[in-house]
């Protein structure tokens, strides 16, 4: 068994041993947002601006900002990131989460950079897919970071002859939706890093 | 019908005296009550008990009572059989009860006063939308994206749809409400 096929196997297993289900990811995520609202980095209104149903959780329309579409949390006042935004959708299946992607994105602070945006993907855990061209290039649970994909990557065609623009995909260990939230602020502000370092004394 | 947290935070904010909740299983029930922790003001108080008794005490009536009791039938009843006690309440008593339980039927036929008491006050996270709703937002989704959900997903899972941030937030609108 390739690493590949290890690292799909992991997060598989991973999500049936920590069986999260909706109401326990959305109280996970609001708690966060809840310290991130008392570090006065968003409003605390945030707890409000969630809704669910049956087997989806979302950012409502009640949330003050659009990222197209798309209803986004505001946030404010990050180290790295001007006008940042927030956007996640989380479904779930009888198991427990089943994909999600969460999203912040921005203006980096550096004139005539472009946009600045990192997100994390899980695809449809258990269904099958053939994006990408593979496992290694495409992992179930994945990252990407940088520009956003209309800003700065130039049409190509991909190994199977089909033309769709370049994109690159980090994979990841198992992380639940909060844990994905966490990494994204800790990508943006140094004082959001969930687990600071111990320095050897 | 979706479930806002918004809904939630005014219902315990509030001075409507009684609330009711929703919950799947045990484990969606106690992220509820963390839940309603997260979201009551913080200048309120919040208690977690499991006397639905307690919501008729005079020295509780400011506070925000997460009622989980045992017997969720019997708290039904009792709160019907009680319903004027309610009143003299300036915070909620949010009972808790399981979702297609036993004491949700209670509350629906047996419980009328209480019901209309409740109207407007409950909060189910994981409730399920009626098929016209269903209905409703698949055929928006199909205009916004010319292909049914079950169509998208489709497309999506054979690569064919750029793999953009707006994808992958649409890729679970598509399977929230794909047909099963």
């Amino acid at each position: 068994m390739s690493v590949w096929h290890e690292l799909k196997r992991h997060i598989e297993d991973r999500r049936e041993e920590r069986r999260a289900n909706l109401s326990e990811v959305q109280a996970s995520l609001i708690a966060r947002l809840i310290e991130i609202a008392d570090l006065r980095l968003c409003d605390r209104e945030v707890v409000g601006w969630f809704t669910s149903e049956r087997n989806k959780l979302t950012i409502s329309t009640s949330a003050p900002a659009k990222l197209d579409d798309w209803p986004a949390i505001p946030l404010k006042n990050l180290e790295h990131i001007d006008e940042p935004l927030l956007t996640l959708s989380v479904t779930f299946d009888k198991i427990g989460v089943r994909g999600y992607s969460i999203q912040l994105c921005g203006k980096r602070r550096i004139v005539g950079s472009p946009p600045w945006y990192a997100r994390v993907d899980l695809d449809g855990v258990g269904e099958s897919t053939n994006k990408g061209v593979g496992l290694c290039s495409h992992a179930l649970l994945h990252t990407h970071v940088g520009a956003s994909l209309g800003d700065d990557h130039v049409p190509s065609l991909d190994p199977r002859g089909e033309r769709k623009r370049f994109s690159t995909r980090v994979p990841t260990p198992w992380l639940l939706p909060v844990d994905a939230l966490n990494w994204l602020l800790a990508t943006a502000d140094r004082r959001l890093e969930p687990v600071p370092s111990v320095r050897a004394t | 019908m979706s479930a806002l947290t918004g809904n939630l935070m005014t219902l315990l904010g509030g001075n409507d005296p009684v609330a009711v909740v929703f919950y799947r299983d045990d484990r969606s029930k106690e992220s509820i009550l963390e839940l309603c922790g997260l979201l009551a003001p913080r200048e309120r108080a919040v208690i977690e008990t499991d006397d639905v008794c307690d919501a008729f005490l005079q020295e509780l009536k400011d506070t925000v009572l997460l009622v989980v009791a045992h017997d969720e039938v019997d708290a039904v009843r009792t709160l019907e059989g009680q319903r004027d006690r309610l009143l003299e309440r300036d915070a909620p008593a949010v009972l808790f009860l399981m979702q297609s339980g036993a004491a949700e039927k209670v509350l629906n036929q047996e419980a009328p006063a209480l019901s209309s008491f409740l109207r407007g006050l409950a909060y189910d996270p994981e409730s399920s939308a009626s098929e016209g709703e269903i209905t409703r937002r698949r055929d928006e989704f199909q205009l916004r994206h010319l292909r049914t959900p079950s169509e998208w997903l489709g497309a999506w899972q054979r690569g064919e749809i750029e793999d953009t941030a707006g994808s992958n937030l649409t890729v679970q609108e598509a399977w929230a409400l794909r047909r099963a």
